[in-house]
């Protein structure tokens, strides 16, 4: 029985190795990380996010967009994101701690997001790409999502943010296009996505 | 002596253990349970698959806002996993552990508790996540209620196997019998502890993507993996009618799956924001896994060896032993992909979710098929008649999952070259990989029908003829002289 007690023995030290060191350690460590000031700007980063989007990521977690689009940029020499400027410099661990929720994602069958606040700070743009992508790209593979928006009469003035819809995607006569909270809470999310203040640990590489 | 079918090869004895047995409903219900997710998990694999190669046209529902890729997609490989492998796995689990007890355990009604709140939590889920309440991490997208139910599920069960194991009959423990009991233990312990610090813990961002993906790796490396592994062990040496080449290459593919299993995870993220050494663990890790998963193959080999015209007649055994290899294959090519050359060039491609179905579809579903193909008819106490639908069986899925790996890897490449080089536009990578996607769809339709085939078999077993007992003949021992004891 000595040999079976050692084999139980063995078992549990041998998960918790990796559960010490893969999640324990990182639930410890990345807890004591603080927002950075800058000595000189007294700039802090990352910068926080602001309110109107601390909604939004359920609607980008509830929708699935984690399945095509990542939101980190590896360091340059490390594939080409740096390359293709969907980021100025690697992200670290700091560039999260103030996030909700992290969607780091495995799959870029989309862009990477992790700037997207920075590439496009149009909100109508996001609102038109999320009803319907094919007015920007007729080959996207993004599927439309249609049913974050809704259609109804244009009553007095057209509303400020109706969607400015042209050919197949045209509206109706009297009506209009306009984004439901859940739309305007995921644009907030995405507008606010933006990893472009400097970080001491992560300097931008040189050329 | 005529053997009672050609299928499964081994004679009908052990009765008290199989038809006879309290635990005949709670296995049956795992198996249907199992095979009841894998159809609806194929057919939403299918339906994604189609949405990822045009997600406008009217038939694959861009207006229903639960049907949406996003939501498909996830829900497709959750039920794969949490539904057939795990479950179907968990029945045969509990048939190999109970005769390797030796012991006509009477505790019956509680893996068929287990059984019934694995599945009311996996309807939560799915109802869940179509409806809108993802998590958004993958392979943990069930809210903390669907989850909570899954991992008690999974506890009652771990309980129950130890509990089985303390009580039994035979003195040491069988190699099969330590796989599949570090198998439940980690599983429970994984998901319980991933989803308590994610969902109930207030983890800050970064290091819930550290748990999300050290979970990762226990779910492949630390459960289906030693899931399989186990029953592999159990039933090749059995059916092929000679004992398991080496005791000693077992203990060291038990000892090298159990070291590095859990670490493995977070080579999915490498490049992430973690302390380099994290990743690199991941990568070694990833590398040194190659031991035990090559010695599980040649153990598996040298045992069968003078006798694979075996697997021409014994479809159980050609299902077991091919699963085996494919885990061969699986374990080199994700060695591969983990270095960090070839990783910066695969990761975020189409190549990733192939080393999963490669893995998922290739060794689990081999296996889990294999062993209820055995399994089957002593458990209700009637023959295989259609032996021609599982042979087609088998080679459709072979079929399928080959098809779906070349495509996805070949696609993958090309996606990994062209998203490398920032001159070409992220437009044109889509464009080069279009021919694939199609490819796709043919493939995993293939593999829905192999899942239909594989149903259709199981069903077919309930109206044959019933197995006349062959009472005059030698029983078989209770423990077969395949068996291997390690303590």
């Amino acid at each position: 029985m000595n040999r079976l007690n050692r084999i139980v023995l063995g078992v549990f030290v041998l998960f918790g190795l990796p559960w010490l060191g893969l999640a324990v350690y990182p639930y410890l460590t990345f807890a004591e990380l603080k927002p950075h000031t800058d000595p000189n700007t007294k700039e802090v980063a990352p910068p926080g996010v602001p309110g109107a989007a601390r909604q939004g990521y359920r609607i980008y977690a509830a929708n699935g967009c984690v399945y095509c689009h990542s939101q980190f940029i590896r360091d340059k020499g490390e594939g080409g994101d740096i390359d293709r400027e969907w980021g100025k410099r690697r992200t670290v661990t700091r560039d999260y701690i103030l996030d909700d929720e992290v969607f780091l994602g495995v799959s870029r069958f989309g862009p990477d997001l992790t700037n997207m606040g920075v590439r496009q700070k149009d909100a109508q743009w996001y609102y038109r790409y999320l009803y319907d992508a094919r007015q920007f790209n007729p080959e996207t593979v993004m599927p439309p999502y249609r049913y974050l928006f809704r259609d109804q009469p244009i009553a007095g003035q057209p509303s400020s943010n109706a969607l400015k819809l042209e050919g197949n995607a045209a509206v109706r006569p009297g009506h209009e296009i306009v984004p439901t909270p859940e739309a305007e809470a995921l644009v907030a999310y995405l507008l606010s996505l933006r990893r472009d203040y400097a970080l001491p640990e992560a300097p931008e590489p040189r050329e | 002596m005529s053997a009672p079918n050609q299928t499964t090869g081994s004679k009908l004895t052990r009765r008290d253990l199989d038809t006879g047995s309290v635990l005949r409903g709670p296995i049956l219900l795992f198996f249907i349970s199992g095979l009841f997710w894998l159809l609806i998990g194929a057919a939403l694999w299918l339906l994604s698959v189609f949405q990822a190669v045009d997600p406008f046209v009217s038939w694959v529902f861009p207006d229903i806002p639960w049907l949406t890729y996003g939501r498909v997609y996830p829900v497709a490989m959750d039920l794969l996993v949490y539904g057939w492998a795990s479950m179907t796995g968990v029945g045969v689990a509990i048939w190999i552990l109970n005769r390797l007890a030796n012991n006509p355990f009477t505790g019956g009604f509680i893996p068929l508790l287990a059984a019934l709140i694995w599945n009311v939590g996996l309807i939560a889920g799915v109802w869940a996540v179509l409806g809108g309440g993802s998590t958004g991490r993958e392979w943990l997208e069930f809210p903390a209620y669907s989850a909570f139910l899954i991992w008690l599920a999974e506890l009652i069960m771990a309980v129950w196997v130890v509990s089985l194991f303390i009580s039994r009959r035979t003195k040491g423990a069988y190699i099969a019998q330590a796989f599949l009991l570090a198998a439940f233990v980690s599983f429970a312990w994984a998901y319980g502890a991933a989803n308590a610090l994610l969902l109930l813990a207030n983890v800050g961002g970064p290091a819930q993507a550290a748990i999300q993906w050290w979970y990762f790796g226990c779910l492949f490396g630390l459960w289906l993996s030693p899931l399989a592994v186990g029953i592999v062990y159990y039933f090749v040496p059995l059916l092929a009618g000679r004992p398991l080449y080496s005791a000693k290459l077992a203990a060291i593919s038990f000892w090298g799956l159990i070291s590095f299993g859990g670490w493995i995870g977070i080579t999915q993220v490498t490049g992430g924001p973690f302390p380099v050494w994290m990743q690199t663990f991941g990568i070694v890790a990833q590398v040194l896994l190659v031991i035990p998963i090559l010695t599980v193959a040649t153990n598996l080999h040298l045992t069968m060896k003078g006798s694979f015209d075996l697997l021409k007649t014994n479809l159980a055994l050609r299902f077991l032993v091919v699963g085996g290899m494919i885990f061969g294959l699986a374990g080199i090519w994700n060695a591969l992909c983990s270095f960090r050359s070839i990783n910066w060039i695969l990761q975020f491609t189409w190549a990733q979710p192939a080393r999963i179905y490669l893995a998922l579809i290739g060794f689990v579903s081999l296996v889990c098929f294999g062993a209820i193909y055995y399994i089957l008819p002593r458990l209700v106490g009637r023959d295989w008649v259609y032996t021609k639908v599982i042979r087609f069986h088998f080679w459709v899925t072979i079929v399928g999952l080959g098809f779906v790996a070349f495509t996805l890897t070949i696609a993958g490449v090309l996606q990994g070259l062209g998203l490398m080089d920032a001159k070409v536009p992220f437009a044109a990578v889509l464009d080069l990989i279009r021919p694939f996607l199609l490819g796709q769809v043919l493939a995993v339709a293939i593999i829905a029908v192999s899942a239909l085939l594989g149903v259709f078999s199981f069903l077919t077993v309930f109206v044959n003829p019933a197995w006349a007992p062959e009472s005059s003949e030698t029983p078989e021992p209770i423990i077969g002289e395949g068996e291997v004891t390690i303590a």
